[in-house]
């Protein structure tokens, strides 16, 4: 799906083109769309995991990386991620996969700046208590 | 009663280097001296450096083959409406060619020796008694202004949503 996404981010960049007007840089207008794109696909066929907002600091919690093996925390990095709400999945793309900044990810996405800082604080510990439950799950194994 | 949100908060900030040197030296003093801020800390860090070495997909190799196709069937499927646009243009350019060389034919009068104007523009003249190009030219006046507002305003309306396509 992915795959196809992005297959589409250059189709309509493709028949856009003429209609880039320099306001941006191209890389910002090519991510708006591939963005825009994400979403389209995130609304028809994804199925969100709802979390709560309101998560829980573990006062034992301890490194993950300690337990589990380097593939296997990528592995649960990224299926962790994609458990995430579309925002928080997109903040978290931009801002540790594409390494961009927050001021480059509110050009993408319109959102504040602010607003941004808090998506990724709410996705980042989503994550967390993600990645703390599998810990429990794993030590209970 | 610690407010472990803030602190979080903080760490974030220390991890993104948004803290200033004061401010990452007055976190780090506080970590040495609670043990449930320093789990959190790790926590945070783990996850960090676990962002930080994820690497985004690489797409398969067909990915290229994939998007040509796609460009070529949604060119296809556009080409009647460029057609269509192309037809308009040349209507109201042909249009115009005609409005022009019939008025300049009137203003310059029938032909010397007779009292006939040249076939088109004598037949128009006839037939209208100059109200006709009075009205062309009101007609191709307005045309003309709607196609500029559509190119202007519409277009640029047009040229600003397709910088952020839904």
């Amino acid at each position: 799906m992915a795959e196809e996404a992005a297959q589409d981010t250059f189709v309509k960049a493709y028949k856009k083109l003429s209609t880039f007007e320099e306001r941006s840089s191209l890389k910002t207008w090519l991510y708006r769309i591939a963005y825009r794109t994400a979403l389209d696909y995130a609304r028809k066929k994804r199925k969100e995991v709802h979390l709560d907002d309101g998560m829980s600091v573990q006062s034992n919690a301890q490194s993950a990386l300690s337990i589990i093996e380097e593939k296997e925390v990528t592995q649960m990095v990224n299926k962790s991620v994609a458990r995430l709400g579309v925002d928080e999945c997109t903040v978290v793309t931009l801002y540790y996969l594409q390494e961009m900044s927050i001021k480059e990810i509110a050009e993408i996405t319109d959102w504040t700046q602010s607003n941004i800082k808090i998506k990724l604080f709410r996705a980042r510990n989503n994550l967390r208590s993600m990645l703390e439950g599998n810990r429990k799950k794993l030590q209970k194994s | 009663m610690i407010d472990y949100k803030a602190w979080e908060e903080r760490i974030w900030q220390y991890f993104d280097g948004h803290l200033a040197e004061s401010e990452k030296e007055a976190l780090l003093q506080s970590l040495e001296k609670n043990d449930e801020l320093l789990a959190i800390f790790e926590s945070c860090q783990s996850l960090h450096s676990m962002l930080q070495q994820d690497k985004p997909d690489q797409p398969s190799p067909s990915f290229v083959s994939g998007v040509m196709a796609k460009i070529n069937s949604t060119s296809l499927g556009t080409s009647g409406q460029s057609d269509w646009k192309k037809a308009g243009w040349v209507f109201l350019a042909a249009a115009s060619v005609i409005l022009l060389i019939s008025i300049y034919l009137v203003v310059k009068g029938p032909e010397s020796g007779t009292s006939q104007y040249p076939v088109l523009t004598d037949f128009v003249y006839n037939l209208t008694e100059y109200s006709f190009f009075r009205n062309l030219a009101w007609l191709s006046s307005g045309l003309f202004l709607l196609m500029m507002i559509d190119q202007v305003i519409i277009g640029t309306r047009k040229r600003q949503r397709s910088i952020k396509p839904v």
